[in-house]
């Protein structure tokens, strides 16, 4: 297993609640979609897993570990196994394309030559290794997109996680970012995309997780027994 | 590793102070004035210092004998003097010895005392002391040893204005730690506000260091070396500013001084060590100014 939750509640002020005792488990390797309407609980699903937010209740292993005890000065740690991709790109408007997918890599320690090697590697495989020098407001949407997800695999996670990576793109490039998505997954990544579009999760075909007013309401493809043993036992060595 | 974050950090440090010239540029001459005014005033209390430490130094003891006291009597009371560990020199002027250097030092008033009959200078024993005894409690303690021997009239010693003196200095002293209190607190918030500014202008791009797992240790390394930086720059700029009025202002003063002692008096620039302690207090006071703007900022 790679993500399990455990009744898990986020209270984001006295009255509203973001999650209400979500429990769900995502396998290794595993393509998951979380859909629902706006304020169903997805952003904050996402950000309890790479611990943006703390949860209030509940249990939260990512690949064995129990990130709602992790104290703050692991959370880096943490961060650099789980690659994110946001809707509004999220990159540096300052730094050029390279700069900042040599950035991530520069936050680990990584040694100047092995991030050149790592970084060139990464825009090849998003295509963009002509706009190694550019800056991201001179990309289309689509091209920002790709330097992010980039960005968010050039440390090699065992985890991508999504959030309406789609959301500010038209039809046609949203079908190549979600095409590279799916080549990432291939390759072994456990990937979860959040969004409301419908259209793209049926076309694809994967696993879907519905929220809604913070409940899961629908789960297409649970986890069985079998894995919940296997849960049992990467708990017991918790391997990133 | 540490060496190339740290080449980072500087990298960093130097690119945002580009990035946000002009409020670099306002708290660089803010902190360079601050500087400056505790350099000036380190300036003038370093050489009235080193001026007054002379005659502190020259602090004698005179002892005046009553009059008629029998020449046995001056070798017994010399020899109680010389108990004291502080006295270093004892010497004993005679009436004539001191007529004489009265006659020699005032040729112009011996008119005075020609219609006497006798001498009226009273005969005394100079004392001299030692280096351990060079500070006002050491001075006023043999002094009242002094007072009880028999036979001697008046003691005399520069009290009065070596105390003033010491007061005075006290109270320079006591300036300059306020002062410099207080420009010091002053440099902190100047850094830290500028410090919060830049933060603030790079919230997206700290959101995103957290993001792909950048530890607070990385996150705040740029900025404590812009605050370095601007500390460092601050006290370079308080420096020439001191260098320049310096060589500008001191012949001036001292040529419209005119008669004044000023015109005798060497008036020297910063010492080495204090000019590494006004660069050393920018760079820290930069440092810790930025930390605190950090502290509550950043949170994962």
């Amino acid at each position: 297993m790679m993500i399990q939750l455990y009744d898990v509640h986020k209270h984001y002020e006295k009255d509203f609640s973001a999650l209400k005792g979500i429990s769900l488990q995502i396998r290794k390797g595993e393509f998951t979609f979380i859909t629902g309407p706006s304020g169903a609980g997805k952003t904050t699903l996402m950000k309890l897993i790479y611990c943006e937010e703390r949860g209030d209740q509940g249990r939260i292993l990512v690949n064995g570990l129990n990130v709602a005890r992790l104290r703050n000065g692991s959370i880096p740690y943490l961060r650099r196994n789980i690659g994110v991709v946001f809707q509004d790109f999220k990159l540096i408007r300052s730094k050029s394309v390279y700069d900042n997918i040599a950035f991530a890599l520069r936050v680990t320690g990584t040694p100047k030559r092995e991030m050149k090697r790592r970084s060139w590697e990464v825009l090849r495989r998003v295509g963009l290794q002509h706009k190694i020098n550019s800056y991201p407001l001179r990309l289309s949407g689509g091209e920002q997109q790709r330097v992010a997800i980039a960005r968010a695999l050039v440390n090699d996670p065992a985890i991508l996680l999504a959030d309406e990576p789609t959301g500010n793109l038209d039809a046609a490039v949203t079908d190549e970012i979600m095409e590279l998505i799916k080549e990432i997954h291939l390759r072994g990544t456990t990937v979860l995309v959040a969004t409301h579009n419908m259209d793209i999760v049926e076309k694809m075909n994967k696993r879907v997780i519905r929220l809604e007013n913070g409940k899961c309401v629908y789960d297409s493809n649970p986890a069985s027994e079998v894995d919940f043993e296997e849960k049992e036992a990467s708990a017991i060595n918790p391997s990133m | 590793m540490l060496f190339s974050n740290l080449s980072y950090f500087i990298e960093e440090g130097f690119r945002s102070v580009r990035l946000n010239k002009f409020i670099s540029a306002v708290a660089i001459a803010t902190i360079g004035f601050a500087l400056m005014i505790f350099g000036a005033f380190l300036i003038v209390y370093s050489n009235v210092n080193h001026i007054t430490a002379g005659w502190v130094q020259e602090v004698e003891i005179n002892a005046y004998l009553m009059e008629g006291v029998p020449p046995g009597r001056i070798d017994e009371i010399k020899k109680i003097l010389w108990e004291n560990r502080e006295i270093a020199t004892i010497e004993y002027v005679s009436k004539e010895e001191v007529l004489k250097r009265f006659r020699s030092e005032h040729p112009d008033s011996v008119y005075l005392l020609e219609g006497l009959a006798d001498n009226p200078l009273p005969a005394s024993f100079e004392i001299g002391l030692s280096e351990s005894a060079q500070n006002r409690d050491a001075v006023d303690r043999l002094v009242e040893r002094i007072r009880e021997i028999p036979d001697l009239d008046e003691i005399q010693y520069g009290q009065e204005w070596t105390r003033s003196l010491l007061t005075f200095m006290n109270i320079l002293r006591l300036i300059g730690f306020i002062l410099g209190g207080m420009l010091g607190v002053a440099i902190i918030f100047i850094i830290a506000n500028t410090v919060r500014l830049t933060v603030y202008a790079r919230r997206d791009e700290l959101a995103v260091m957290r993001l792909i797992g950048a530890t607070n240790g990385f996150i705040k390394g740029p900025f404590l070396m812009e605050g370095l930086f601007q500390g460092l720059l601050g006290a370079l700029l308080s420096l020439l500013f001191l260098f320049v009025m310096y060589h500008f202002w001191i012949p001036r003063l001292k040529q419209s001084a005119g008669i004044f002692f000023l015109q005798d008096i060497s008036i020297s620039f910063l010492s080495f060590t204090m000019i590494l302690w006004i660069v050393l207090a920018g760079m820290l006071l930069g440092l810790f100014g930025s930390l605190m703007s950090l502290g509550r900022f950043l949170k994962i």
